[in-house]
């Protein structure tokens, strides 16, 4: 859950120095900093089983490349700047480029992945899919740990919401991606 | 908040059986009760104050009728969807050769669902995802707590409004417009 800490306006620049003189794990948005408080242990497990999937996908680099957690994204510079951290990530190889940045990647990924805790309010998840679809991102899926369900979102399409019995398919962002619904809970 | 109740599946049918013998309040979704628990009273204010606004512009226009919370709609028979908006619309079209004395069997126009502190995401996001399935026009997601509307409308990017914008009817209730901060005022 993220924390409001401040009203000052932030950079990003702010932010990359901020990042490397303390411990919180910190999001910029719209210029505003919010704190991220650590996940419950069902977060975590199911952030890590879903980076295992995309990663195996990734299939060592042929794919793309799977990020995982806290992973800092710029999804808007200039007058609102932004960097959010997604639970988890994939960029196409065509979209990678020659050298991975060393700061906060430019690039938005194709898939994004967020894990929401019972603690996550309607708007806020709703703000960072927002977020994310009007950066570029070809699909987000939340993952729902209490209902064991995840939403599909995507620029220009209805959301669609799929059960524990559903698979859960790449489309055409993750070509011959598809996994149980269950797979992501399952221990 | 909705609450899953028990695991055993519904029908349509034996739902409505089991609404006569019950006093609680209950959604069907995909056969499975959900329960839904009394709102908070900004919520209800909320909804309360919408209703108004449309009910008012919807009447003087004779366009058709505004239904109250807790009216269930069938959204599907297989498996058995019956929802309940937190206020909807149903043109005049839409209503007529209908059984008004049971579950509606068609789906409203417009859609408002206000949003409880309880509620999370994805149950939001499924109640969207179903009332669109079921030919529902335009979904207004109302969240107090932002003082924020979310449109929703098949195959077209979620709309976000905020304070200072205006909720507009579009093409579903044409002339309707009021500012979203309309809503969250008293």
């Amino acid at each position: 859950m993220a924390v409001v800490t401040g009203k000052r306006r932030h950079t990003i620049e702010d932010l990359w120095v901020l990042s490397h003189q303390t411990d919180k794990r910190l999001e910029l948005v719209r210029g505003e900093l919010r704190e991220l408080t650590p996940t419950g242990w069902e977060h975590g497990r199911v952030c890590a089983r879903i980076a295992r999937l995309l990663d195996v996908y990734a299939s060592g680099g042929q794919r793309g490349v799977a990020l995982g957690a806290e992973t800092g994204c710029v999804l808007h510079a200039g007058d609102e700047p932004t960097v959010r951290a997604a639970d988890a990530a994939f960029i196409r190889r065509e979209r990678l480029p020659e050298q991975l940045p060393v700061g906060y990647a430019q690039i938005v990924p194709d898939l994004v992945v967020e894990v929401t805790s019972p603690s996550d309010t309607y708007a806020m998840v709703a703000e960072k899919v927002n977020d994310w679809l009007l950066a570029g991102a070809q699909m987000v899926w939340v993952v729902d740990t209490s209902s064991r369900q995840v939403s599909v979102h995507r620029p220009n399409q209805s959301v669609r919401v799929y059960g524990e019995s559903d698979t859960l398919s790449g489309e055409d962002v993750l070509p011959d991606f598809a996994c149980k619904v269950s797979e992501l809970f399952a221990w | 908040m909705a609450v899953t109740t028990e695991k055993r599946t519904y029908t349509v049918d034996e739902f409505w059986a089991l609404c006569h013998q019950t006093d609680e309040r209950l959604e069907l979704v995909k056969g499975a009760l959900r329960e839904l628990a009394p709102a908070n009273f900004e919520h209800g204010l909320v909804a309360g104050k919408l209703q108004v606004l449309i009910g008012q512009f919807v009447m003087s226009q004779r366009l058709g009728y505004v239904v109250a919370a807790e009216t269930g709609f069938v959204l599907s028979e297989q498996p058995a969807t019956v929802r309940a908006p937190d206020m909807a619309y149903v043109s005049r079209e839409r209503v007529m050769e209908s059984h008004i004395e049971r579950f509606a069997d068609f789906a409203p126009d417009l859609v408002a669902e206000v949003v409880s502190p309880s509620d999370t995401f994805s149950s939001v996001a499924e109640k969207v995802e179903d009332w669109l399935n079921a030919g529902v026009r335009l979904v207004w997601v109302i969240d107090p707590a932002t003082k924020t509307v979310r449109v929703y409308r098949t195959g077209q990017p979620t709309q976000v409004l905020r304070e200072q914008d205006t909720l507009s009817g579009e093409d579903v209730l044409p002339g309707f417009a009021c500012k979203v901060s309309e809503l969250f005022a008293w």
